[in-house]
């Protein structure tokens, strides 16, 4: 008996490892997708950026913004499209050196008026967003990442404290949300300042480098595409021919697609994984099965005797193959959540378990114990009473 | 009641054939007590297993009851195996793993009448084991395991019984124990067909057919029938037990199944 006890607990398993992998590369597939779209929202959503294209003189291209120059008359006609569009931001960018006390330290500096908090998912952690008062009125404020703080201030509240950007002091009126390292470059080594101070006091910029649109919803991002590339043909009066290439219009969709289906693509090897470690089980449930059938030839054979009929022994047998697999799989859905569970305390890694999963595993779980018993319990239907009676 | 009407049977045995039984015509009525005898090989086993239904003839007619059987189904034969006939087999043949009583409901499970679970109790009181209903068999000694096969065989209230060398594993004691209770069946009435080697134990029957070779070389009266014996009329009544079988609801039959044996810890006992 205590071999039976045995035997059956290590088919069981089999299942519960299988289910349990099911469970829980499903949930790490799916909390990588999660985690990818949480990035990209970061990033900003809906979001359409437009740029200049390069020109080509003698066929040699030069640096964008080359060709088209954006100016805020080109902002200000986008953001009338307001079928399509809530919001708009300028913006021009490049590097800045920073001077506190006796710290300096060089980062990238972005720009924007009052919308790029709303448009950038940057609304400050602490302090506050520039105003359009202070965009218009080109101030000297700024807005810190976590990076630029950690290097300038260290322990100290840099809400309130004065930096030198390019030798000119400006106040800092808030800090950035944290975004994390994308893998090419860190986020948070950033700042913030309007515009019109960009351009004007610290980079000498007369045009614009680039045009955040936030779309109203994801669904109109190729209508309102099309919208802007119309509007900035219109305003810079393009013919076709320059059309093409004299500014372009960069879609997060794209990108966002492109993401997506490489998650779709490892929750789809990770499922196969799974699948393949619980058809092994079933396999170990097939051979167990077969074992018990030549064990118990001879009650077989006396269950035959006494007048149970080969449908009986089919049965006897199948919902013996299919309760324990169904046994592994609760105690695998158990302990596929567990792993999961591990999974995020351990290693950070945000999982999540779908009911999708847990039925999913279920119902297959069933299924491996229906398919890999049937041929052991037509083996056991099929003997023959009397040969069964006399085996040894 | 019984009667069967030049009967073939051949084995194969590799490329052997094995003629168990060559031309055997053999009639057996109502409440007789019959002892197959013969030497290994003679067919003795084969020809029980046939009258029991558990093998067909290659050949011949078998009628029991008044019903042809040699061409049913092996559905239909389960069938009336389980309500016609009871086996008691020389190892005993007790499933390990349940009580006694447990042991002596596994007829009434296949035909649907695990409801009547006194029945079981009953008969095993009847071979005086009422002390050891939750035993399982290897707690019991082989006399008891026997009893307890004898209660399993009568448990549907069958025809015929028939044993197999029923006390081929057992001291003589307990096998001057089981054929008295034997006996004691048949003098109630039961049909009892005895297959052994034995002379001694033969002795006990009243009808001794000895085999030799595949048929039958001898067939004589042992002792005058006793006084007060009840003789069942069981002509015809395979064809109504037959009927029942068509008005039996098979679903019943199949969940009690399921209820009683696949507890889940049935599984890991």
């Amino acid at each position: 008996m205590v071999s039976h006890k045995m035997r059956a607990l290590l088919s069981i398993l089999g299942i519960l490892i299988g289910v349990a992998a099911v469970i829980a590369m499903i949930a790490l597939g799916r909390g990588a997708q999660q985690s990818i779209e949480q990035q990209l929202s970061s990033l900003g959503s809906n979001l359409l950026l437009v740029m200049p294209g390069s020109a080509r003189v003698h066929g040699v291209s030069q640096q964008a913004g080359s060709y088209t120059r954006f100016t805020f008359q080109d902002s200000a006609a986008l953001a009338k499209l307001t079928n399509y569009i809530s919001d708009v931001t300028p913006g021009v960018s490049g590097r800045a050196q920073l001077v506190y006390g006796n710290k300096n330290w060089n980062t990238s500096l972005e720009s924007g008026n009052a919308s790029y908090a709303s448009i950038r998912s940057a609304f400050p952690i602490a302090g506050r967003f520039f105003t359009e008062e202070e965009v218009k009125t080109r101030s000297k404020v700024v807005l810190v990442g976590a990076t630029v703080v950690k290097e300038l201030f260290g322990d100290i509240n840099p809400v309130g404290q004065t930096i030198k950007i390019n030798l000119i002091n400006f106040k800092v009126i808030g800090v950035l949300p944290t975004r994390g390292a994308s893998s090419w470059h860190d986020q948070d080594d950033v700042v913030v300042v309007p515009v019109t101070t960009a351009m004007y006091r610290l980079l000498g910029k007369q045009y614009i480098d680039s045009i955040f649109v936030q779309v109203r919803s994801p669904d109109l991002l190729d209508a309102a595409q099309t919208a802007v590339e119309n509007t900035i043909i219109k305003e810079h009066h393009l013919s076709a021919k320059e059309a093409d290439d004299s500014f372009q219009v960069r879609n997060m969709a794209d990108m966002k697609a492109a993401l997506e289906s490489s998650t779709k693509t490892m929750s789809v090897l990770l499922g196969a994984i799974a699948a393949i470690s619980l058809f092994v089980g079933g396999i170990g449930i097939m051979n167990i099965m077969l074992v018990s059938v030549t064990e118990r030839t001879r009650e077989i054979g006396l269950r035959k005797a006494i007048g149970a009929n080969n449908k009986d022994i089919m049965t006897q047998f199948l919902i013996e193959s299919v309760l324990m697999s169904f046994i592994g799989g609760l105690f695998g859905i158990l302990v596929g959540s567990g792993i999961s569970m591990l999974i995020t305390v351990f290693a950070g890694w945000s999982v999540s378990i779908s009911w999708f999963s847990l039925v999913l595993a279920t119902t297959f779980s069933l299924v491996v114990g229906l398919v890999f018993g049937l041929w052991p319990a037509r083996q056991a239907s099929k003997l023959n009473p009397i040969e069964a009676l006399r085996y040894e | 009641m019984i009667e069967i009407k030049n009967l073939y049977k051949t084995y194969h045995i590799g490329t052997i054939a094995v003629e168990a039984l060559k031309d055997v015509s053999l009639k057996i009525s109502c409440g007789e007590f019959v002892a197959i005898m013969g030497p290994s090989g003679s067919g003795k086993s084969t020809l029980m297993h046939v009258l029991g239904l558990l093998d067909r003839p290659d050949s011949g007619t078998y009628t029991i009851g008044g019903k042809e059987v040699q061409n049913l189904s092996d559905q239909q034969l389960a069938f009336l195996r389980n309500r016609l006939v009871g086996f008691v087999f020389q190892q005993f043949h007790l499933l390990p793993r349940m009580s006694a009583l447990e042991n002596v409901e596994l007829p009434l499970i296949y035909a649907g009448k695990i409801r009547l679970k006194n029945a079981a109790q009953k008969r095993l009181e009847e071979v005086n084991l009422s002390d050891r209903i939750y035993h399982r068999p290897n707690e019991m000694s082989g006399g008891q395991q026997q009893r307890v096969a004898v209660a399993r065989s009568l448990v549907n209230d069958p025809l015929i019984l028939f044993a197999d060398e029923p006390t081929g594993n057992l001291d003589s004691k307990n096998k001057a124990e089981i054929l008295s209770l034997l006996q004691e069946l048949n003098r109630k009435g039961k049909t009892l067909v005895m297959v052994t080697h034995e002379p001694e134990v033969a002795a006990y029957a009243r009808r001794v057919i000895t085999m030799r070779d595949g048929v039958i070389v001898s067939d004589k009266m042992n002792k005058p029938d006793p006084a007060g014996i009840v003789v069942p009329d069981a002509d015809s009544c395979v064809e109504s037990i037959m009927d029942k079988s068509k008005r039996d609801p098979g679903g019943i039959k199949f969940l009690d199944y399921i209820g009683r044996r696949f507890s889940p810890w049935s599984l890991i006992r």
